[in-house]
């Protein structure tokens, strides 16, 4: 959608691993690469966020974000969807809030409005920088480019009600 | 009419009382004239239909009375053979070897001449009737056939009339196979005595198994023995005497070998068992058996009887002892041979292997027996089972039971690593020493890298030696998996895998090289040059790599000696102390196993001497550095108390408690155990060890804190338990626990990221998707170890859901 440069991560890849649209698929591979992720990520530990394969494939993994401290989102911890492609990682998974979030970024689908899940996509990007991102996402939204209208409105203008409605929507069953 | 009924009349009475005093006198080979001048007399008149009948009732009649007299000629003889056989039996519990209470000879005679009487008075009867019938035949040829076939039939008849009347007596109030068996049982007695008796006097009799007439007890015993057989035969009570005989016989032989055996495993009795059935019972049916060609054929028959018998009773004998016999391998070869034999001639197979079974579970697989011998015992069985069943079908069937109770002891496999591992002192250990170096069958099993030539020719000799299975081998267990392997494997196989014998073999390796003082690891090379030949090479490659560690720490430790004080780093030079008395050992961490951890302070006089030795192995081998395990080794001490000296070998421990009691002679339990960096409970565990040598003592004063105390003297006191035994079962809840500390982030992150999981759930996830290290654990465990990350309280449960806390 648009640039967001204040949501990379720190070590920023170059574009070398930009995938080549001949390459024959190799689930073999992919799988590895998510094996491997899950050590790391298993092994690395928490930072407020965490992911595990949701099932029986790897594939398919739910991620749990905790909301930083001293941001409107501190407290909740809200529970992701990522679902990996078989091209993974030369394509970015599709990422979705499942947990109602009340974010400028966020609609109430549960999309994300993220570069780096999207154009700015690099094969160096790892499951744990997409939820540092998206973490760090939550605490500093680009109200530029809204997919949520009201809470961009609110964002920076109006802390009080925006926390309020923060709370609000993440203690509502969510809807679909 | 009347005449014919006179006739009648005299032809009866003549005929009765020719057949009553029928055997008085010689038999006759024709009719006397009165009879035949009768006979003529009743044909005339057409009486010949009424004949055999007459005849028949007559000479039943007759045969009754003489029936009576036998019975009373052999009350004596039947009325001193129960007192024979009652004096015997009361008297054999006590002593075997008197005499066999003796028949007197004029009663024995009178037994011969009452059966002969008897017997020739049935055949004078029998030839009577025979003539009689012929001369009616003779006299009136117009007869109707059935007439002429009930005449011709009546001596035939007669005769087994005879044998059923005499079956059915009862001489002396006993049955005829009562009073045999106690005859022939006597007469059987009598002669093995003698022969016993001439064996002494000639041992090369025994070795012809055909024992002359001169071991006969004395001429003519024989022969009135031959005589009474004959009679018998003749008067049709053959099958009541050969059953008696027969049982005769077989108890013979079964007391002669129960007398023999004693549990005496250290020779064989099947062959002189053999030997003896063809000697003294087959003499004795020699003369019981009817002479001529039948009597040859019968002979064969019994021979051949006989040696079954002897088979069959001393495989009995020797299954009922098989437990013991495995006990006393292989002192008791001789008798696991004798099972072989006796198992190729009968089908004892099955009830070998029931008893043995029975006797195993009974006696060896008992919670109070020790594993060790349990596995002893286990390799006796294979060893004692394959001299006794080459096939292996016996030692699959027994050793399930084994097996599977050794699976349930959780020793084993340190019990056999152990006996694989341990010094040579050990005559258990040798054994299963030599085992390993009987690398024969091993090499077949796991090096399968020959080439193609080579396996067929293998597989050649393997077909040659192909035999079928017994019949009632178990089907369902493939015979050549079982006979492949030698003791090893089996011992091995145990577990089915070999990776955790060798994880064991590591672990032991680890701790025996670890308490070494010096770094000479001879034995320990050459049990794992043969582990290797048996599991290949690559899996041993661990201890390998440990075993090279020993080398290397033996020259780095001279490398590290020699380097003079002005090599290393500057800034440390003024820490330096003397470091001869410490001796390092270099693991490759990597390839040990997870070795136990246990923190505590070191006094500053040793970790001083380390951290010299460090410095020094940093100045010669830099990078690398050495990451001390102060906790593993041992520490020799010398220690003065009072004007004794004494040495000791203990733990790093146990030394530097001891050490803070050189500037100090008394310490407050509390203080010490801060100092050394444990808890008091733990100090105190470890302490009582210098409780009990009396070097240390402890009192507590009312109201005070515990305090130990150096003693000036050495005291023998009261000996304090040791709580190693727990402190080795905690310690091994803790390895395991530290075993699956490896999922705990997991597991964490799995609960992080699910609400609630069930157990199962969370083994299912970790099966999958934990790679490094692979989840190996049983649901149990898990369980376990999650009921533990509960009570630590990181984890909570509720209705069968565990959450993240």
């Amino acid at each position: 959608m648009n640039n967001m440069a204040g949501t990379r991560p720190a070590a920023s890849p170059g574009k070398a691993g930009v995938p080549d649209a001949s390459r024959p698929l190799d689930t073999g591979a992919v799988t590895k690469r998510l094996q491997q992720e899950l050590m790391s990520l298993m092994a690395g530990g928490g930072d407020g966020v965490s992911a595990f394969p949701a099932g029986d494939s790897l594939f398919d993994w739910v991620g749990t974000i905790s909301g930083a401290e001293g941001t409107a989102y501190e407290g909740c911890t809200f529970r992701l969807s990522l679902k990996f492609t078989s091209e993974y990682p030369f394509k970015p998974p599709t990422v979705r809030f499942e947990t109602a979030c009340f974010h400028p970024n966020v609609d109430t689908y549960g999309n994300i409005c993220l570069d780096i899940l999207k154009d700015k996509w690099s094969a160096a990007y790892s499951v744990k920088t997409i939820l540092q991102s998206i973490q760090s996402l939550l605490a500093d939204p680009n109200v530029d480019s809204p997919l949520n209208v009201h809470a961009a409105k609110l964002w920076g203008v109006n802390d009080a009600e925006y926390r309020a409605l923060v709370q609000k929507t993440y203690n509502q069953p969510r809807a679909s | 009419m009347a005449a014919a009924a006179a006739a009648w009349l005299s032809f009866a009475d003549a005929s009765g009382a020719a057949l009553a005093a029928a055997g008085g006198s010689a038999a006759t080979a024709r009719l006397p004239g009165d009879l035949a001048g009768a006979v003529d007399g009743i044909t005339a008149h057409g009486l010949a239909p009424l004949v055999p009948a007459q005849l028949l009732s007559a000479a039943v009649a007759a045969l009754r009375a003489r029936v009576a007299r036998l019975q009373a000629a052999l009350g004596p003889v039947a009325a001193a053979l129960e007192a024979a056989a009652a004096g015997e039996g009361g008297e054999d519990e006590e002593d075997g070897e008197q005499g066999a209470a003796a028949l007197p000879e004029e009663l024995e005679d009178a037994l011969a001449e009452a059966l002969r009487e008897a017997c020739e008075g049935v055949e004078a009867a029998t030839q009577l009737l025979s003539l009689l019938c012929e001369r009616v035949l003779c006299s009136q040829p117009t007869l109707s056939a059935a007439d002429r076939a009930a005449l011709l039939a009546a001596g035939p008849r007669f005769r087994r009339d005879a044998a059923a009347a005499l079956v059915d007596a009862q001489p002396g109030g006993h049955s005829w196979a009562a009073l045999l068996y106690r005859y022939y049982w006597l007469k059987l007695r009598q002669l093995s005595e003698a022969a016993a008796a001439a064996e002494g006097e000639d041992e090369a009799m025994a070795e012809d198994g055909e024992p002359g007439s001169s071991s006969l007890p004395h001429p003519g015993w024989g022969a009135r023995l031959r005589d009474v057989a004959a009679y018998l035969r003749a008067l049709g009570l053959e099958a009541v005497s050969e059953e008696a005989f027969a049982a005769v016989v077989c108890r013979h032989l079964r007391e002669h070998l129960e007398e023999r055996t004693h549990r005496a495993f250290d020779e064989r009795i099947l062959g002189p068992a053999l030997r003896y059935s063809a000697s003294t019972p087959l003499a004795f049916l020699r003369l019981v058996l009817p002479q001529g060609t039948d009597g040859a054929a019968a002979l064969a028959a019994w021979r051949a009887r006989l040696s079954y018998y002897v088979y069959e009773a001393v495989g009995g004998l020797r299954i009922a002892d098989m437990f013991d016999i495995v006990v006393d391998w292989p002192d008791s070869l001789p008798a696991v041979e004798d099972i072989r034999d006796c198992l190729q001639n009968t089908s004892l197979h099955r009830r070998f292997v029931a008893a043995f079974r029975k006797s195993l579970t009974d006696r060896l697989l008992r919670p109070g027996a020790a594993t060790a011998d349990i596995i002893a015992q286990y390799v006796s069985t294979i060893k004692a089972l394959a001299a006794c069943d080459p096939s292996g079908a016996i030692l699959g069937a027994v050793s399930g039971p084994i097996r599977a109770y050794l699976r349930g002891r959780r020793d084993t496999i340190r019990c056999i690593v152990t006996s694989l591992t341990a010094d040579e002192e050990d005559a258990a250990a040798q054994s299963l020493l030599a085992e390993l170096d009987n690398t024969e069958a091993a090499a077949e099993d796991y090096d399968s890298d020959f080439e193609g030539g080579e396996a067929d020719a293998l597989a050649l000799k393997e077909a040659e030696r192909w035999e079928p299975d017994p019949v009632d081998a178990d089907p369902s267990r493939a015979s050549s998996a079982a006979a492949a392997g030698d003791v090893i494997s089996r011992l091995v196989g145990i577990y089915g895998s070999k990776e955790l014998f060798i994880n064991e073999y590591r672990s032991m390796l680890a701790d025996r090289l670890l308490s070494k003082g010096d770094y000479e690891c001879d034995r320990e090379l050459r049990t794992l040059e043969l582990l290797k030949v048996r599991f290949g090479e690559g899996n041993l490659h661990n201890a390998e790599v440990m075993l090279k560690d020993l080398a290397d720490s033996k020259r780095i430790n001279a490398n590290v000696k020699s380097v003079p004080n002005t090599a290393t780093p500057l800034r440390r030079r003024r820490h330096l102390v003397d470091i001869n008395a410490l001796q390092a050992t270099i693991v490759s961490h990597l390839f040990w196993p997870q070795l136990p951890a246990e923190e505590f302070n070191l006094p500053s006089e040793v970790s001083a001497m380390l951290s010299t030795y460090a410095a020094k192995y940093r100045s010669l081998k830099a990078p690398r550095k050495l990451q001390w395990r102060p906790w593993l080794g041992t520490v020799s001490l010398d220690l003065a108390i009072g004007d004794q000296m004494l040495e000791f070998n203990v733990s790093p421990f146990h030394a530097s408690v001891l050490m803070h009691f050189q500037s100090r002679p008394e310490w407050p339990a509390a203080e010490l155990a801060e100092r050394m960096g444990v808890a008091p409970d733990a100090l105190r565990r470890k302490i009582v060890f210098w409780i009990n040598q009396g070097v240390l003592s402890e009192s507590r004063v009312a109201g005070q804190q515990l305090v130990y105390r150096r003693n000036e003297q050495l005291q023998t006191g009261p000996a304090v338990a040791q709580e190693q035994e727990g402190m080795e079962l905690e310690g091994g809840a803790a390895d395991k626990h530290a075993e699956m500390a490896a999922y705990e982030p997991f597991i964490m992150g799995m609960l992080t990221n699910f609400d609630a999981l069930p157990l199962d759930r969370v083994h299912n996830m970790l099966k999958m998707f934990a790679s490094d290290p692979p989840y190996d654990k049983s649901l149990e465990q898990l369980g376990a170890y999650m009921g533990r990350l509960v009570a630590d309280e990181k984890l909570s449960l509720e209705g069968g859901t565990y959450r993240k806390r």
